[in-house]
């Protein structure tokens, strides 16, 4: 996926975003279940690869969408909402990572049933990789346990480049660092993901 | 080449500018990780097609819409303005400050010189160390010695609330 090909559909030009950022400002509540459910589930996703734990995604989607609408007085349309909101997402979850006492047990999703009809699916099943044989629930745990091997901060980076495809630079504006910073990260990150994941390793 | 993975690792090895796509091609170590890099991306890309169940984003918005409404339910804080402004507060807290040193200033010998107190009135109001006695203090034995209480009685107690007297509070065994 190129990376204005991952721009283009992490933020579809046809939703506007502002005025209902105006009229949520204005306590209109259902001007914000409309920006709820257009940023609900790459929240979700964000929260949940960071933290591979339902109720704490649960838990804190609610905090970081309640939070959001008490700060929307001190948005001032710098940036855009999505990177706004992300922002909030993406420190909320590195904080409660960081201060909960011990790691919360794994709990996971459920595959879609979809998966099988994805070409990465498809490409990935039929290659000579220790993949093949692998269910899918499986490397989902595996994944989800590798992940929370990195630090909060390479496993945010890893997450929303990786997973959610967001560009690199943009990644910077959201966690406030350099494009060179994000690059390194993620750089640092694979390489222990692959360490992590040797049993899954495409031998080259 | 290090440098060249951190700088272009991010892309696919399609994706890079001719140059440095030649330069991997021509480095074993630096094919490897781009193909490794593609084959650990297509595997996270699985993590798209997990999903929570359905009734997970009702259940959060209405959480979120009834958090909000209980918040904006709650009465506005009762501080006053001045109190609110944060340079109050700094001068509010300078304010109990400079009393304060004020006050110490005054009882030092300087200050209450420069203030024209008369140091030998002010000892009959604050107790100082030579007019201490310590004869006046009571012998601990006798402060702390208590007078003798009354204790209230079934017999003399003044009210009939009509329940049983006391000799008839029999513990039941339990079966």
């Amino acid at each position: 996926m190129s990376e204005a090909t991952a721009l283009e559909e992490e933020e579809p030009p046809k939703f506007d975003a502002k005025p209902l950022v105006e009229r949520a400002r204005n306590k209109d509540l259902d001007a914000y279940n409309q920006l709820f459910e257009e940023y609900y589930s790459r929240i979700y996703s964000l929260i949940y690869n960071m933290t591979s734990n339902k109720e704490d995604t649960e838990d804190l989607v609610s905090e970081v969408f309640m939070k959001a609408y008490q700060s929307l007085d001190k948005f001032q349309g710098k940036s855009s909402f999505y990177t706004w909101i992300y922002r909030i997402a993406i420190n909320r979850t590195i904080n409660y990572v960081k201060k909960r006492k011990r790691r919360s047990a794994l709990s996971l999703n459920e595959i879609e049933h979809g998966v099988e009809r994805d070409d990465t699916y498809i490409e990935l099943s039929s290659k000579e990789s220790p993949f093949r044989d692998t269910a899918i629930n499986e490397l989902q745990q595996n994944l989800n346990i590798a992940l929370q091997t990195l630090s909060e901060k390479h496993r945010a980076v890893v997450v929303l480049h990786d997973i959610q495809g967001i560009p690199h630079d943009k990644i910077a504006e959201m966690i406030g660092v350099s494009s060179g910073t994000v690059r390194s990260r993620l750089y640092y990150a694979r390489q222990r993901l692959q360490a992590e994941l040797s049993e899954y390793a495409l031998q080259v | 080449m290090k440098k060249l993975l951190i700088e272009y690792g991010h892309l696919s090895l399609e994706e890079l500018p001719p140059e440095i796509r030649q330069k991997v091609e021509r480095s074993e170590e630096a094919l490897a990780y781009f193909k490794q890099s593609k084959h650990l991306k297509q595997m996270l890309h699985m993590k798209n097609y997990e999903t929570p169940a359905s009734e997970v984003e009702g259940r959060i918005a209405y959480n979120i819409k009834t958090r909000i409404n209980a918040h904006e339910s709650l009465p506005e804080e009762h501080d006053s303005p001045l109190i609110k402004n944060g340079f109050a507060r700094y001068g509010i807290a300078a304010a109990i400050l400079a009393l304060i040193a004020g006050n110490a200033y005054l009882f030092s010998n300087d200050g209450k010189q420069a203030a024209g107190v008369n140091t030998a009135g002010l000892k009959n109001i604050i107790p100082v160390k030579e007019a201490f006695d310590p004869s006046s203090i009571p012998e601990r034995s006798a402060a702390f010695e208590a007078a003798p209480i009354e204790l209230a009685s079934t017999n003399n107690f003044p009210v009939d609330v009509g329940g049983p007297s006391g000799s008839e509070f029999v513990v039941q065994p339990a079966n």
